[in-house]
């Protein structure tokens, strides 16, 4: 046995243990979609609190229009709710579009704060933080600068977040409202659906635990005092708030009913900062959480921290193994010796991953189709492939960035007007 | 008045017409036949070295007729009173451990049936000779071996250019012990023609007196620069019969091959046609065999007897005796054998995960017709919309 059927053997059991995870997610998130879709999502409320929807923007002039309108158009109680953006230190005219936007709606409570350098761009935390001084509401709700939330959306996830005390927020689903804009923006609309949605799915079902995905969610004033507001230092923001919010006891749940419509990046340079900053900081809150996992206190919680070290430790070292060790040994430049092997196990992968993600487009409205089989085969082989280079990318740069002691910085991601 | 009696009793009167004295130096054989001279009775023929004397001789006669032919034979072809030494020899060649016994069996079980002598060259063995795959296929060599099989080693095979006999020498030792550890005797060693021409071939194949020969480009690492050098060793070479046309015998001993791939049909066929034909099938073990590995000393005369190290060796063939066997496989076999398993219990995972999706899409697909996935949310919340507007909802 030499080095290679080592990591031969390492790759396959991992790829074949997070295979089944995945499985076992899949199986669970079609349940609870399945039962979820049967059952009336609407619980209306006696007295709905008082909501502030809050919009961080940076240079977000190409979208923000409609994504004000969209949540305009709520069908929340209209005295129930603000919508407070803080357009954070933007150098376009996002500023000018939010004034005419105001002004075209003087009987709504619509609040915009303008920051500098000085005060604000810091990232979306500290966005958030500005907000949240200002904000009057007992929940919060937030979306993203290039949402388009529908008409029911925020109340579907107030009500579910008021009748059930043991739930710190609520989250809803979110589609690719650009995803026939390139063949990437295709490619992110089925990993959104498959493995952001229906993994959260599958994991609430199971475990009762979901993680905040960053927009279209509502999460109690109380909670978010108790934890001290948004970690500034945090690129992604949502996932560390998420483990904060579990480590105060209490749940987060998915509502699929509650559906927002986002613009994904649509060239692959934007995508590639833009999952970089992701993975970054998701291994920020796996480092920061690693030391709950052997802390029995530490509850369920130790399920989601364990779970982003096998996708972002275990997984990407698989990968780059199983994906080395077949372009070398094509090369000749190393060789397997390790025997039973077999090519048909690698094709049963690949049936699989295939199945696993139909499934969950069978569930969405013009998703399954032929089109679409066709194009989960190609992101089996292409996409999947950059998820590594990002991850391995992100990886060198939080070792850089700690070696030469220099600050996280983040990276806003560029829209376009569609 | 003389009389001609045979061996079996045939007689035939004859008269004497002349007489003549042969002194005849040494032991005396006596050839067959005797005559009767009034109440005398003499050998008719007897042999000393190349002199052999026929007292009387009347062609004529039809019983001194086939007399003469086989005193004659016996005069020519001095061994074993056969016609000619140089047969052809039936080879099962390149027997593997790893055949199924049971296909070896049939094909042994028709040679028999056909009843040709034949010989199994069986390929060197260096490891793992205790494993029960290793062992079944011993036992069917020593059933083979009881029935008159002789059992020939293959040679041990050379990729390297240049070879240390040392270690060749190791291999053939422990390739011979592999076989001889279960009471199975290679008398032979099939080896290479280009061994015969090289004075490293030749000191691979010495241990061997019978030497079976193929066709192969196989070096030791030195050159043929002359004629075969065998001859001096007293070897007993049988080449490899290459069908060229033309004579189908020949003046020296060849190995037939069969190849136990083939089908029992197609193989009887092969020998059935051997049988028509005037070739000489003869069997390994007409030959006085000897073999010299390592520290051991097998000899095996004409009358089928072996001897290991002095010491006769009885060849009967006795069932054996299995136990439980325990593999000690190495980190690698063992992980192997793991992926073997593993790989059904994968295969299994994704038909039942496979099938669980398959009913899930079609399921799901139902479910998006009735529309009870989409339509529900998008109508609750139009018929919600009037009163929520109103800043108070109801309570479900």
């Amino acid at each position: 046995m030499n080095l290679v059927d080592y990591l031969t053997l390492f790759a396959m059991v991992s790829i074949w243990t997070l295979m089944g995870i995945n499985v076992l997610l899949s199986v669970g998130g079609f349940i609870y979609y399945y039962k979820m879709g049967k059952e009336d999502p609407n619980i209306p409320l006696k007295e709905y609190p008082f909501v502030s929807v809050m919009v961080p923007a940076h240079n977000e002039s190409a979208v923000i229009r409609r994504t004000v309108q969209a949540l305009l158009n709520f069908d929340y109680p209209k005295d129930r709710y603000e919508i407070i953006v803080i357009n954070d230190n933007s150098t376009d005219n996002s500023a000018e579009v939010l004034a005419d936007i105001q002004a075209d709606h003087p009987d709504r409570m619509m609040m915009v704060i303008n920051t500098d350098s000085q005060v604000g761009g810091k990232g979306k935390s500290g966005a958030l933080n500005i907000g949240f001084s200002a904000a009057r509401g007992s929940v919060f709700a937030i979306y993203d600068a290039d949402n388009t939330p529908e008409p029911q959306a925020l109340r579907i996830l107030v009500e579910h977040l008021m009748v059930d005390d043991s739930l710190g927020a609520v989250i809803g689903k979110f589609r690719t409202r650009n995803r026939n804009a390139s063949l990437l923006t295709r490619f992110v609309n089925i990993e959104t659906l498959a493995h952001q949605c229906m993994n959260q799915a599958g994991r609430w079902f199971f475990f009762k635990l979901c993680t905040i995905p960053g927009t279209n969610f509502v999460i109690h004033r109380h909670i978010i005092e108790a934890i001290g507001g948004w970690d500034p230092k945090a690129l992604s923001e949502d996932t560390e708030i998420s483990f904060r919010i579990y480590r105060l006891g209490y749940k987060i749940r998915q509502i699929p009913a509650a559906v927002t419509w986002e613009q994904e990046p649509f060239r692959l340079d934007i995508w590639f900062k833009q999952r970089t900053r992701w993975a970054m900081g998701n291994l920020y809150v796996l480092g920061s959480n690693f030391k709950y996992i052997f802390d029995p206190k530490g509850g369920r919680m130790r399920l989601d921290v364990l779970y982003y070290a096998l996708v972002y430790l275990l997984m990407a070292t698989a990968l780059v193994c199983s994906d080395s060790i077949f372009v070398l040994g094509v090369l000749g430049y190393v060789h397997v010796s390790l025997g039973g092997l077999s090519t048909m196990v690698w094709v049963m992968a690949c049936i699989l991953f295939e199945f696993n993600v139909m499934l969950t487009l069978s569930m969405e409205k013009n998703e399954f189709n032929l089109e679409s089989a066709f194009i989960v085969i190609l992101m089996l082989f292409s996409y999947s492939k950059l998820w590594v280079i990002v991850v391995m990318r992100a990886i060198y740069m939080i070792v850089k960035k700690l070696a030469t002691n220099s600050e996280f910085t983040w990276y806003k991601t560029e829209r376009s007007a569609d | 008045m003389v009389r001609l009696e045979t061996e079996t009793g045939e007689t035939s009167d004859k008269l004497l017409t002349q007489n003549s004295i042969v002194l005849m130096e040494g032991e005396n054989a006596v050839l067959g036949g005797t005559l009767f001279v009034g109440d005398q009775r003499y050998p008719l023929c007897k042999t000393t070295e190349r002199i052999t004397h026929l007292a009387y001789c009347d062609a004529s006669d039809s019983l001194m007729a086939a007399m003469l032919a086989t005193f004659l034979q016996a005069w020519m072809w001095p061994y074993h009173n056969d016609p000619t030494v140089y047969g052809q020899y039936l080879v099962l060649d390149q027997v593997y451990p790893f055949y199924e016994p049971a296909d070896l069996m049939a094909v042994t079980d028709m040679l028999m049936e056909e009843g040709v002598p034949y010989a199994v060259s069986v390929m060197p063995v260096y490891a793992n000779a205790d494993y029960p795959a290793m062992k079944r296929f011993c036992e069917w060599l020593r059933y083979i071996q009881s029935k008159g099989a002789c059992i020939v080693l293959h040679a041990p095979l050379v990729t390297l250019e240049n070879v240390d006999m040392e270690t060749y020498k190791k291999q053939l030792n422990t390739a011979f012990n592999a076989y001889s550890r279960y009471g199975v005797y290679p008398l032979a060693i099939e080896a290479p023609e280009v061994y015969l021409f090289s004075k490293r071939g030749l000191e691979a194949i010495q241990g061997f007196r019978t030497v079976v020969l193929y066709e192969s480009d196989e070096q030791l690492g030195d050159r043929a620069d002359g004629a075969s050098l065998a001859w001096h060793d007293g070897h007993q070479v049988i080449a490899p019969y290459l069908h060229e046309g033309g004579a189908i015998t020949t003046a020296y001993a060849q190995a037939i091959y069969l190849n136990v791939n083939e089908e029992i049909p197609a193989l009887r066929g092969f020998v059935q046609a051997l049988k028509r034909s005037q070739r000489v099938l003869k069997s390994l073990t007409d030959l006085e065999n000897s073999v010299y590995v390592g520290n051991d000393y097998v000899n095996r005369n004409a009358q089928g007897v072996i001897e290991v190290n002095g010491e006769l060796v009885d060849l009967t063939y006795e069932p054996f005796q299995y136990e439980e066997y325990k593999f000690q496989r190495g980190l690698e076999e063992y992980l192997t054998s793991q992926i073997e398993t593993s790989n059904k219990l994968i295969m299994a995972f994704v038909l039942v995960a496979g099938s669980f999706f398959a009913v899930a899409i079609v399921l799901s697909r139902r479910a998006m017709k009735r529309d009870i996935l989409h339509q529900k949310r998008y109508q609750h919340a139009t018929e919600r919309n009037g009163k929520a507007r109103s800043g108070k909802g109801e309570r479900g």
